[in-house]
């Protein structure tokens, strides 16, 4: 990228500011999301399976770090993280939170 | 990500993304690959730390129930009271062998308060000596961090005193730096198209100084990508427990021992039993233990043995084979029961996975490498570390480009970048060549020796920046290191004079490698004055005697 001739304005700022934290802060819930899931549903023993998902987990987090970048603006790299980092987490939360419940 | 935010391509926007994830952590990332890359030293540089044991006979002694005899003897001369012990044998590059142990907790004093310093100390300590493996005599050693265990420590949690407060917030920040190479890397890869062709393209008398800084970082780079992108990210996995512990958490809740334990091949994490003195076996229970695992292993190397009490309470002798013996980290364990002398357990792994790690965290550590492949490992550092310092460099050199076809001064912002790349890239040798000068220079009775040794390290490398700060140049320095590892070349060298009737090959190693490091620095010292001399030439200016420069050749006093 060229810095152009014009100072950056704040939105560009805020922008920038907005993707570092969606690489940063969203892509390690996706990569948690993600190892966790591996590890509960993997049809493996359970170290094999966790142990594959935090390999599977810190590849996924330097992708998603490039694809934050990538993407043609912030709020479309949060949803592209955040998406997945749902479902994955809820995958594996809800049985649990279902556990507690009455009748459970 | 441009400003005016038109649509680019993938490329566009990974190099965006390269050229400030790079600088904003390069500095941080040039230290770890470079402390890094002397960490495939780490017994050698221990050894330099710690000269007593330089004359050792550096050819192991064969591992003899009579030599575990003494070991053990001596050990429950030094504390009776030990709850379990372990004797590293030595090996090529270790001469002597490490007896630890832990004491028990005393017993808390009801004369004065539950101070937290004593509530600290009241936990069982680990306590170790140095032993001549030939007689089982302690060796009077100094105290020492070790520069090669400093170098390792720092490289992973930029450790910055013995017991320091900030290791767990150095490990996630090390951590934080190794995601950003592997984007870097990742991101670099997407934006040099001509990957293939990038390797055989070298300029160093291209016109434009930004032009071979870019080659220069290009041919580092690709020449060993697949080492840098293998050290990485098994850099990663080697604290995945830290850094990502999501999963662990999802299946184990909080029991994370059982995963490292099954991950080790055992089926649980097996409880220790209550902590007592542990008997003596004697030369003839070694000689019966010595016996049964070469019937269990056979051939085997046995690197360390330990003894402890397993979850029934009897004694338990734990032998774990040598790690130059295979990729995989985490030599594998057998237990027997050191009273019958009856195989416990084999611990290893044969699950893939847990193998796929295991070689990867055995690839980071090298400890299998002999010596030809040990100083290609430390050659591919190296030029990680140079991948490093030429892309930061290449940052500036290329605003400055753009400055100065503008007319303008060069901003704040463009400055502190300038001294931030000399005070770490010329900064860090002088550094540690400091702490090398420490292990040497500091009194032997000095109290927290070893704290001071790494305080010396810190105060030189703070120097460097003051002096980066006040304005003193790339020459300046590269010189100062070259002098520093100059020295150390001659202390080594008259050591190594003065000790030829028994020359090891450590000791006989340090001069001609400090020797080196120190006219290479010379040489960048030398690079950096004449191209000064030149640019200042093609300027029409006289060649300034005390102008600041950089190793591109430009002034960078000019324009202001």
């Amino acid at each position: 990228m060229k810095p152009g001739p014009s100072i950056p304005g704040w939105r560009y700022r805020a922008g920038v500011g907005s993707r570092v934290l969606a690489a940063l802060l969203g892509g390690y819930l996706l990569a948690s999301a993600v190892a966790a899931a591996c590890a509960v549903y993997l049809p493996l023993a359970r170290a094999e399976a966790t142990v594959s998902g935090a390999m599977l987990g810190l590849l996924v987090y330097a992708l998603a770090f490039m694809t934050v970048f990538a993407c043609r603006s912030a709020a479309r790299a949060w949803a592209w993280l955040l998406g997945p980092a749902c479902l994955l987490g809820a995958a594996v939360l809800l049985p649990r939170a279902a556990a507690f419940l009455p009748g459970a | 990500m441009r400003v005016d935010a038109a649509p680019e391509g993938l490329r566009q926007s990974m190099a965006w993304l390269h050229t400030w994830a790079g600088l904003l952590l390069g500095w941080l990332l040039f230290a770890i690959f470079l402390s890094g890359s002397l960490a495939f030293f780490k017994q050698e540089l221990n050894l330099w730390s710690r000269p007593e044991l330089l004359r050792l006979d550096p050819a192991p002694p064969p591992m003899t129930p009579a030599a575990l005899a003494r070991a053990e003897a001596r050990l429950h001369a030094l504390a009776p009271a030990a709850q379990s012990w372990r004797l590293s044998w030595p090996d090529e590059r270790r001469p002597a062998a490490l007896l630890s142990w832990r004491e028990p907790a005393p017993a808390p004093s009801a004369a004065s308060g539950p101070a937290p310093a004593e509530a600290k100390a009241a936990r069982p300590r680990l306590e170790q000596r140095w032993l001549d493996p030939a007689t089982a005599e302690p060796l009077a050693v100094r105290a020492s961090f070790g520069a090669g265990e400093f170098f390792y420590r720092f490289h992973f949690e930029l450790r910055s005193a013995v017991q320091s407060r900030w290791i767990l917030e150095g490990r996630w920040l090390v951590g934080l730096a190794s995601l950003v190479m592997l984007v870097a890397l990742l991101s670099g890869i997407v934006t040099h198209r001509r990957i293939f062709k990038d390797f055989f393209l070298f300029r160093p008398r291209a016109k434009a100084a930004q032009r071979a800084w870019l080659d220069a970082h290009n041919l580092c780079g690709v020449l060993v990508l697949p080492f840098l992108l293998t050290i990485t990210f098994s850099g990663l996995m080697t604290l995945h427990s830290l850094y990502l512990p999501a999963g662990i958490a999802a299946a184990y809740g909080k029991d994370s021992a059982a995963y490292f334990a099954e991950l080790g091949g055992e089926s649980a994490a097996e409880r220790r039993g209550r902590p007592a003195p542990l008997p003596l076996l004697g030369e003839a229970g070694w000689t019966r233990l010595l016996a049964q695992a070469q019937r269990e292993w056979p051939g085997a190397r046995i690197d360390s043995l330990a003894l402890q009490r397993g979850a029934d309470g009897r004694p338990q002798l734990e032998l774990s084979r040598h790690e130059g013996e295979r990729l995989q980290y985490r030599a594998p364990l057998l237990r027997f029961d050191a009273l019958s002398g009856q195989r416990l357990q084999l611990l290893d792994t044969a699950a893939p996975a847990a193998r796929v790690y295991g070689v990867l965290y055995g690839l980071h550590m090298a400890r299998f490498a002999d010596w030809p492949l040990r100083w290609t490992l430390f050659g591919f550092g190296l030029l990680g570390s140079a991948l490093m310092a030429t892309g930061l460099l290449l940052w500036s050199v290329k605003r400055r480009g753009e400055v100065q076809r503008r007319g303008l001064a060069p901003g704040r912002g463009h400055r502190l970048v300038e001294r931030l790349n000399l005070a770490t890239v010329a900064g860090l040798p002088l550094a540690m060549a400091g702490l090398l000068w420490a292990s040497r220079l500091l009194p032997l009775e000095l109290a927290a020796r070893p704290d001071a040794e790494l305080r010396s390290f810190y105060a030189v490398w703070g120097l460097s920046l003051l002096a980066a700060a006040l304005g003193c140049g790339w020459r300046g320095l590269w010189s100062a290191g070259a002098l520093a590892f100059c020295g150390l070349g001659l202390v080594a060298g008259f050591e190594a004079f003065s000790a030829r009737a028994q020359l090891t090959l450590p000791q006989a190693g340090f001069a001609p490698v400090f020797m080196l490091t120190g006219l290479l620095l010379a040489g960048l010292a030398w690079h950096c004055h004449r191209s000064a001399t030149s640019a200042a030439l093609a300027a029409g200016a006289p060649a300034p005697a005390r102008a600041s420069v950089r190793p591109d050749g430009a002034l960078l006093r000019a324009g202001r």
